[in-house]
């Protein structure tokens, strides 16, 4: 490592509220990715006539505990689940419900509160909201990394070869983007979703056609200011190719401020789905999201534990990743100093 | 040695468009229809105040900035109407070295790789080949070899000039520009980075294009020196010759006001008229360009412009008056 990465990670560490935020916001994107294993309707382990089964892993039709439907077991099914106790036992996830479960053994109308079985209560279809709290918080942030991770490498690449090339290059492609970025995007997804049924790849497809823009505009002032600088002079002097030039010479110098963006695009990415969500057009139907949780929080204002959750774990996510991004753009500014 | 000049620099012009407020654009004649010549092994120096032009004729000459105008034959072959991808055969015979070393090396990458750089992108070696020879360049340059893994910032002025020009031999070239080489750095280091240019010029046989205002140092490096003024080369000769009896009466003043050890003051009245600031180069005085400035403008001085006349063989200048 060169010392001037061990000076940023010591910057880095020094900031305490980032480097605890950067802790905590990995332990629970760690843990949301085993979702399946902390909220389900399966279990995780039954052991059944002395044989071990995994049901989260393999599908086992009810035949195989006894029961004469050649379907998948119902694990939630009392009397499928008599019928494996009667010959063994069964380890539960600690929220024994998946995003798309539905408790019916409600004992008050859907939206339920919070009680001992749905910690978090229950959604207006009777949905247990921890799991879904859960798998929604792992596809907002799988979603914004997705997008920032696409839309800075469309976006590195657009500003280089408008900063490096400048000129007519240049500005014919920002005018291009003047009226790109004028596009209204949200009437486009409403289009889209009267098309297709958007899912997340769709999403994601039409987002990138619009966020590549916001990296542009840093990555093609460093480009622009580095042009000329003389080792690149030098390096245009010795014969070396605009590609060689452009990625080798001049983007590691220009990485510093292209990094420092990216938590907050990550933020920006998260709240657009989230907003989607929110007005439905986003993820199709009955996904696990925390914008339709928000809107089913707007619509039941009787059950303040869907609105709670979703502001709360939106604002939590957000703020961490706001702190990350705070302490990372200050690890990397030359200008501060910690001691 | 071969008779045939090393590269023919003809009316070479280079202007830059200059956009002022208001939308009126113009534009300035950094190099103004120059035409010289290198021979083999030669060191030829570049001479004059800041802003003649210089740099942008050596660097014009090294197709850095495309010129406006004029001929470059280098090796036989003419270079100033090529495309860049058809240069990188000339780019190969023909190297830099920059003025300020701290800005002319990568602070990224380390020597190893600075050095081996004009090796990788001519495909020369495999990745050990290349690092052995780095090696070998770092060692003739007086570094060690545990230097090759640093980086830039790890280095003084002088050490990362010794890089540099490490780079600028790595392809074994025909002809250096050497656009003022020493002059960022410290005057104890200057005369070390100069000795080391000498014996690699003994021993590698580049022609050098040597830019430089300290005349101390041009002197004593160039074969032959040109003094620019205004983008124009207003006279050149050898450099023995020029340094004793220059004709033209800006090179007259420049060298009359260089400081020299054992002479307490500038002889008196040296840059007399020349004190005179340069005259805007968007708008260059009619005639000779130096008349506003010179102690012996006469009428024609104002209206005409000298050539470039042979004075004495081996010997041009641009004035009515020689």
């Amino acid at each position: 490592m060169t010392p001037i990465a061990k000076r940023r990670l010591q910057n880095f560490r020094a900031n305490k509220r980032g480097y605890w935020s950067l802790w905590i916001f990995l332990v629970l994107f760690v843990l949301s990715l085993f979702a399946e294993l902390i909220a389900n309707d399966k279990p995780i382990l039954v052991s059944y006539d002395g044989e071990l089964y995994a049901p989260i892993l393999v599908s086992y039709p009810e035949t195989v505990f006894g029961g004469f439907l050649e379907t998948e077991t119902e694990y939630k099914d009392p009397e499928v689940q008599e019928m494996i106790r009667e010959k063994g036992w069964m380890i539960w996830p600690l929220v024994p419900f998946s995003y798309d479960t539905f408790n019916y053994e409600l004992t008050e109308p859907a939206p339920s509160a919070p009680n001992g079985v749905n910690w978090l209560g229950t959604d207006d279809q009777g949905r247990d909201v921890a799991a879904r709290m859960i798998y929604g918080f792992r596809i907002s942030v799988l979603f914004g990394l997705a997008l920032t991770f696409f839309s800075s490498i469309v976006g590195v690449a657009a500003g280089a070869v408008q900063g490096y090339f400048g000129g007519l290059t240049d500005l014919l492609f920002q005018r291009f983007m003047e009226i790109w970025g004028g596009l209204p995007v949200l009437f486009l997804l409403i289009i889209l979703a009267s098309v297709v049924e958007p899912n997340f790849w769709w999403l994601l497809g039409l987002m990138l056609m619009f966020s590549w823009m916001s990296l542009v505009g840093v990555v093609r002032a460093e480009f622009l200011r580095a042009r000329n600088f003389t080792f690149v002079q030098a390096a245009r002097a010795l014969g070396v190719s605009n590609t060689v030039i452009m990625f080798k010479h001049i983007l590691p110098n220009a990485m510093v401020a292209t990094l420092t963006f990216l938590p907050f695009i990550l933020n920006g990415s998260i709240t657009t789905l989230t907003a989607l969500d929110f007005l439905g057009f986003g993820l199709p139907a009955g996904s696990a999201s925390l914008g339709e949780l928000l809107n089913q929080g707007k619509s039941n204002l009787h059950a303040p534990w869907l609105g709670l959750t979703a502001f709360f774990v939106l604002a939590t996510m957000l703020s961490l990743l706001i702190f990350i991004g705070e302490a990372v753009r200050d690890a990397f500014d030359p200008r501060k100093t910690f001691r | 040695m071969t008779d045939a000049p090393l590269m023919i620099v003809k009316d070479l012009v280079k202007e830059f468009p200059h956009k002022r407020a208001g939308g009126r654009s113009e534009t300035m004649r950094a190099v103004n229809g120059v035409s010289f010549h290198i021979r083999r092994g030669e060191t030829l120096a570049l001479v004059g105040e800041s802003g003649s032009g210089k740099t942008t004729l050596a660097r014009a000459a090294a197709m850095l900035h495309p010129p406006t105008s004029g001929s470059v034959v280098f090796e036989g072959r003419e270079i100033a109407t090529l495309k860049r991808r058809s240069l990188k055969g000339a780019r190969k015979r023909m190297q830099m070295i920059f003025q300020d070393p701290y800005a002319s090396l990568n602070p990224r990458l380390p020597v190893s790789a600075i050095i081996a750089e004009p090796l990788a992108i001519h495909s020369l070696g495999n990745r050990a080949e290349r690092r052995a020879e780095a090696l070998r360049l770092a060692q003739s340059v007086g570094l060690k070899a545990q230097d090759l893994d640093r980086y830039p910032h790890q280095f003084s002025g002088g050490q990362r000039q010794r890089i540099a020009i490490a780079r600028a031999l790595a392809l074994k070239p025909a002809l250096i520009f050497a656009d003022e080489p020493v002059s960022a750095l410290d005057v104890s280091i200057q005369s070390q980075i100069l000795n080391l240019l000498r014996d690699l010029r003994e021993e590698y046989g580049p022609a050098f294009l040597f830019i430089g205002h300290d005349l101390a140092v041009v002197r004593h490096f160039a074969d032959r020196v040109a003094v620019m003024y205004m983008g124009r080369i207003v006279e050149e000769a050898a450099s023995e010759t020029l340094f004793n009896t220059p004709r033209h009466p800006y090179a007259r003043a420049l060298i009359a006001a260089a400081p020299r050890i054992g002479q307490g003051k500038r002889a008196p009245g040296a840059m007399r008229g020349a004190a005179r600031d340069i005259p805007s180069p968007f708008d260059p005085p009619p005639g000779c360009p130096f008349h506003p400035r010179c102690p012996m403008a006469e009428d024609i001085c104002k209206t005409t412009p000298p050539e470039l006349e042979l004075v004495e063989p081996g010997h041009q200048a641009a004035c009515h008056f020689t």
